[in-house]
């Protein structure tokens, strides 16, 4: 079973505080339509992309089935190239393995390019804890790690935050460090800023550690993808680098790679490539110019394999692309904080609860999801997002992990529905509470169990005489008028 | 239209500007012009690396700025100084694909990823003849090859475009860490 951080306030006060948040609401709404058109069009230009997208679908299932084998494969490969590989079976084994390497290359300053997967593990607290400085070099990362918060989207991390605000974080930043800060709150003097901070950084540290978006078995190969250029910086310039990579982004071949290597891009931005793709085959050879002197693999399992032969495990064919959360009605509204998780989104409703078998938050698969199925039509995996959040729901019912309150609820409700006598049984009982509680035209709140439904909606109320009720007396009339 | 016009035309979608020249001797006084309009402090303006000799030749020779080219049994920390010092990074490339506008580069005892990185402009120098036509048979290719010879790089670096970001209100802004301008100068053979 995986371990996940979360945050562990119930949904109803972060779903609040993130419809309060207007400056989230705004950028996470321009920045997901602009990612989803984006992608539309470049699927729309380039209609050979599609031949490339269902070959990367076919053959990422087939990783995925052959997963340990090709791990062993690319382990033999790397090591053969002169990296080290270590197997890490939770976040502790990770972060334990990454603090050894660390400690033993006497490391004080470690710099990182964006990682989901070293944010599921928490490295950073780990090694600020261990007194070893850690430097977030993503610009979106950066902001956050500056503001102690969590990303809110996984390519725009810092989405829910304006320039005023990021002002003030690099002020306070620039008067800790005891450097100029920026000139103004224009975009392009915070972008300044930030190049200049980091690049001292850059220059200084003594260790990288990256994530990685694909493994390849067949030759040994990580494959980076950024647009800032900061896994280059990472990859280039420390002498130990340390990449931590989820299992599941194995592919078998170079002839997989060249299929699937596109796609993050194309479907997470709307472009070919990113700015920057990089590819690490090994440490530095002795005559370049750059590389580090050594390289660490930590492949980590964190409740990965877990899913290999179950009805979920297409899940971990997920190549992070946020396309799913680009187009979800959901996440437009509230943004990622909400979701509680690392992961957010409709992958992140499914992921976080299916790592830690359904022991951190097992509610938003309910709470998070309206089933309009937009996630499956954007998934360039062709993961079944909306099927994997109905069967949850399923198996939370099964395990008896709803509230009690809920369950009898919903049992109560599927018992009158079951039956025309049943349903019509409960629009008369509607209709008197109604009447009652003196809501003629649209219901505001109801008393009791029936209230949080009311929380964050309305509902039309039950018409004086409904369908069913009037076509009985009409449609004989009608009939013997012919 | 040519492999080389939709190489041209991907590569300035991706916010790169291009440069045709007819001959080599042309290339150090572009060179010039950039440094001089971006201005320049330090005592090496122009770092080189991955280059034909009668190329960096030209341009140390024909250049009025100090240009320092690394070199198999180079000072990597020397080198690495120089390029965090310098205004433009000048560099050949492996290969370059047309439908995705990039250049690709790898580390090795003649080529430095660190001039495409750290100064604040980037000029990648190729031939027509070293673009393929897609990115999935340029890497198809360097797989051949790399299988042939028994040898990959340590590091292998693909660009399309400068360095970008849009994490601050989705604004796009170039230069966040790599350079902010890219320049291709495809050489006519």
């Amino acid at each position: 079973m995986g371990q996940l951080p979360f945050d562990p306030r119930p949904w109803p006060i972060r779903r609040n505080q993130a419809l309060q948040d207007q400056t989230m609401r705004h950028t996470i709404g321009f920045v997901t339509r602009r990612f989803a058109l984006a992608k539309r069009d470049v699927y729309r230009k380039n209609p050979a992309i599609e031949a490339s997208r269902q070959a990367a679908v076919g053959q990422k299932r087939q990783a995925i089935r052959d997963m340990p084998r090709l791990l062993e494969q690319f382990r033999a490969q790397v090591e053969e190239h002169g990296a080290q590989t270590y197997m890490a079976a939770g976040a502790h084994d990770a972060i334990a393995i990454a603090l050894r390497i660390a400690r033993q290359a006497q490391a004080k300053l470690v710099i990182k390019s964006k990682s989901m997967v070293t944010e599921e593990i928490e490295l950073n607290q780990a090694f600020e804890s261990a007194g070893i400085v850690v430097r977030e070099t993503d610009l979106g990362e950066y902001i956050i790690q500056l503001a102690r918060e969590k990303p809110s989207h996984i390519l725009a991390p810092a989405a829910h935050r304006n320039r005023h605000q990021i002002d003030e974080l690099f002020h306070h930043d620039a008067s800790q460090q005891g450097i100029q800060p920026p000139v103004s709150d224009e975009i392009a003097e915070l972008t300044h800023y930030a190049r200049f901070r980091l690049r001292q950084e850059f220059l200084r540290a003594d260790m990288g550690v990256t994530g990685g978006n694909f493994l390849v078995a067949e030759t040994g190969t990580l494959v980076l993808i950024t647009n800032e250029g900061n896994a280059d910086m990472v990859t280039s310039l420390p002498r130990v680098l340390v990449s931590i990579v989820g299992v599941e982004k194995i592919v078998r071949d170079w002839s997989s790679l060249v299929q699937i290597i596109q796609q993050p891009a194309m479907s997470g931005i709307g472009r070919h490539l990113s700015s920057y793709t990089t590819m690490v085959h090994g440490p530095r050879q002795s005559a370049s110019a750059e590389g580090p002197d050594e390289w660490h693999v930590i492949l980590l399992d964190n409740g990965r394999k877990a899913l290999l032969g179950t009805e979920f495990e297409d899940v971990l064919s997920c190549i992070r692309c946020g396309a799913c959360l680009n187009v979800c009605p959901v996440f437009r509204e509230v943004g990622g904080h909400a979701y509680g998780s690392v992961y957010p989104g409709p992958i992140g409703i499914v992921e976080t609860p299916l790592l830690t078998d359904l022991q951190v938050l097992p509610e938003i698969p309910s709470t998070l999801c309206t089933l309009c199925h937009a996630c499956l039509e954007a998934c360039p995996m062709d993961i079944e997002l909306p099927h994997h959040i109905v069967a949850l729901r399923r198996l939370k019912a099964k395990r008896r992990l709803n509230a009690r309150r809920l369950d009898w609820t919903m049992r109560t409700w599927a018992r009158f529905w079951q039956t025309p006598q049943g349903y019509r049984r409960s629009v008369q009982i509607a209709r008197l509470a109604q009447r009652v509680s003196r809501q003629p035209r649209i219901l505001h709140s109801a008393p009791g169990l029936f209230g949080g439904w009311f929380e964050t909606r309305d509902m039309p109320a039950v018409a004086a005489e409904t369908f069913h009720e009037w076509w009985p007396k009409h449609h004989h009339t009608g009939a013997s008028e012919k | 239209m040519t492999v080389g016009q939709q190489f041209e035309q991907k590569w300035q979608e991706n916010s790169g500007k291009i440069i045709r020249i007819r001959q080599i001797a042309e290339l150090p006084g572009f060179l010039e012009g950039i440094v001089r309009s971006y201005g320049h402090h330090g005592n090496m303006p122009i770092v080189m690396a991955g280059l034909p000799k009668t190329w960096s030749d030209a341009i140390s020779q024909g250049s009025a700025q100090a240009a320092y080219l690394w070199a198999e049994g180079g000072d990597k920390e020397r080198f690495r100084q120089y390029c965090e010092g310098s205004t433009l990074g000048v560099t050949g490339c492996a290969w370059a694909a047309a439908d995705a506008g990039s250049v690709s580069l790898y580390s090795d005892s003649e080529q430095s990823l660190l001039p495409s990185l750290l100064p604040p402009i980037h000029a990648v120098i190729l031939k027509e003849s070293q673009i393929a036509e897609t990115f999935q048979s340029g890497l198809q290719a360097m797989y051949q090859h790399a299988k042939e010879t028994h040898f990959w790089p340590s590091l292998i670096k693909v660009i399309a475009g400068p360095s970008m970001t849009a994490d601050i209100e989705g604004q796009l802004i170039l230069g966040v860490h790599g350079p902010q301008d890219v320049y291709a100068v495809i050489v006519e053979e």
